[in-house]
């Protein structure tokens, strides 16, 4: 899902950047200082997870915890997405310095919906069954929208790059059914053993 | 798998001060990424690789850092010279190789490895610590280089979690090769791995305030420039050590600006 260094025009990265500003600056205002070993944590969860790769028949996926990540931080969200990447960058290479921004931007906004909708259901019942299929639901739904994003970002500044974007796409397509079912299990277990864990979204 | 870090050495770049020389790399870094000239870029890769020279780091601790980028260009830079458009240079069938597809291969190539040149002489040369620190003189918010700074620490411990788990998965007749095994697996490491930090960071969290750490009761810690600690009511990070630029870090940067300039001044000639 990452965008790496030198794709972009210098308009986009730059575009990216502000747009980061704002998701960031929108989650400081939000945040508190005892949250910031929650940010903090969930930033080294996000970054460590992101390295896990799962066999799924002949490949690999690894996950992209847009939605357990949105979830459980809600407005939050972009300070553990902009830690992550900026960390996935310095130690592994993995996506691009130019390109923070708008990794932080794509990331942040599907997370902050997945978190926008989850709410919602969750106010509107307690039953665990459907909480959960709602989150694996809207998690799909917002790694769909994300790679939309990226083919309507590379469209706008890279078309020489648009035959890959979709395939990119397409791959992420299956990327995003494995991890909304995944994510959809996770909140399951989670509302099971650590209900307390989302009761803010009540 | 292992994270690489700071290596120790004595070298020109390792003693240039953090603050200069992530300022002086991260103009490279742009400019490596958003020049369109291959003859450029050649430049640019040429000062890229000036710098690890100068850093004396081992050649082999650069390529391991390229080894997943190139893994990815490996698939992507080939199906972009067959997809892009443009003008034909070789064709197979309905197949063909363009020209346009080859250039930016090749441009997208330079930018990589260049980029990545420039990245990891800062990170190889730098301590964590004080490339987070260096941060605080770019404007970066104060919560955001704490968050920074308790995540590289967390990040370790999770780690290490984590090998144990999957290490204790397996010695257990966990099958890594099945994918149903590899779902379940999935589900439990990540939940676990959620549960247990979002506990921790509670205990650090309170531990936090037992020790004052709340600026909401204005009480927190400045440092003096003679390296001693002040309660003051401003919010600030402690710091135990201070950032000193010397001549040779602006000489430095002076160099690589220039050699930069000059890059970019030859293409127009």
């Amino acid at each position: 899902m990452h965008i790496s260094d030198g794709i972009l025009s210098a308009k986009i990265c730059a575009a990216g950047y502000a747009g980061a500003a704002l998701v960031t600056g929108y989650a400081l205002k939000k945040i508190k200082n005892g949250d910031i070993p929650r940010v903090s944590v969930i930033s080294a969860v996000f970054f460590i997870s992101s390295l896990l790769h799962f066999r799924v028949g002949p490949s690999s996926v690894h996950l992209l915890l847009l939605g357990i990540v949105g979830i459980l931080l809600g407005p939050l969200s972009p300070l553990v997405f902009f830690t992550g990447l900026f960390f996935q960058f310095m130690m592994f290479s993995h996506g691009g310095i130019t390109t923070l921004g708008i990794n932080t931007v794509i990331f942040s906004i599907p997370s902050l919906l997945i978190y926008s909708g989850n709410k919602t259901i969750f106010k509107k019942t307690t039953h665990t069954v459907i909480r959960s299929v709602t989150s694996g639901v809207l998690t799909a739904t917002g790694i769909f929208f994300a790679a939309f994003c990226i083919l309507l970002i590379i469209y706008f500044s890279a078309k020489q790059f648009i035959g890959i974007a979709f395939l990119f796409s397409a791959s992420h397509a299956v990327l995003a059914v494995f991890e909304g079912a995944i994510t959809g299990l996770v909140i399951n277990r989670i509302l099971k053993v650590k209900p307390e864990l989302l009761a803010f979204l009540c | 798998m292992y994270i690489i870090e700071y290596i120790e050495k004595k070298s020109p770049i390792h003693a240039w001060d953090p603050r200069i020389k992530f300022a002086s790399l991260l103009v490279c870094i742009f400019a490596a990424a958003f020049s369109a000239s291959i003859q450029n870029l050649c430049l640019i890769l040429v000062l890229s690789i000036s710098v690890m020279v100068f850093s004396k780091i081992n050649p082999a601790y650069y390529l391991k850092k390229l080894k997943h980028p190139l893994y990815i260009l490996f698939f992507i830079l080939p199906l972009l010279t067959i997809s892009s458009g443009g003008t034909v240079l070789i064709s197979y069938g309905k197949a063909a190789v363009y020209k346009e597809g080859f250039y930016w291969s090749l441009i997208i190539f330079l930018r990589a490895v260049s980029v990545i040149g420039f990245f990891s002489s800062l990170f190889f040369t730098t301590k964590y610590n004080h490339i987070i620190r260096a941060l605080e003189s770019f404007l970066i918010p104060k919560t955001i280089i704490r968050i920074f700074l308790s995540t590289y620490r967390f990040i370790h411990m999770f780690f290490d979690y984590l090998t144990h788990t999957v290490n204790a998965a397996r010695l257990r007749g966990g099958n890594i090769k099945n994918t149903l095994w590899n779902f379940n697996a999935a589900i439990g490491i990540l939940t676990t791995l959620f549960i247990r930090g979002i506990e921790q960071s509670e205990t650090c969290s309170a531990s936090m305030r037992l020790r004052g750490f709340d600026s909401a009761r204005g009480a927190n810690f400045s440092e003096t420039g003679n390296g001693s600690c002040n309660t003051a009511s401003k919010d600030t990070t402690p710091v135990l050590t201070e950032f000193k630029i010397s001549v040779s870090d602006y000489v430095k940067m002076l160099i690589t600006l220039i050699l930069l300039i000059l890059i970019f001044i030859t293409e127009k000639l």
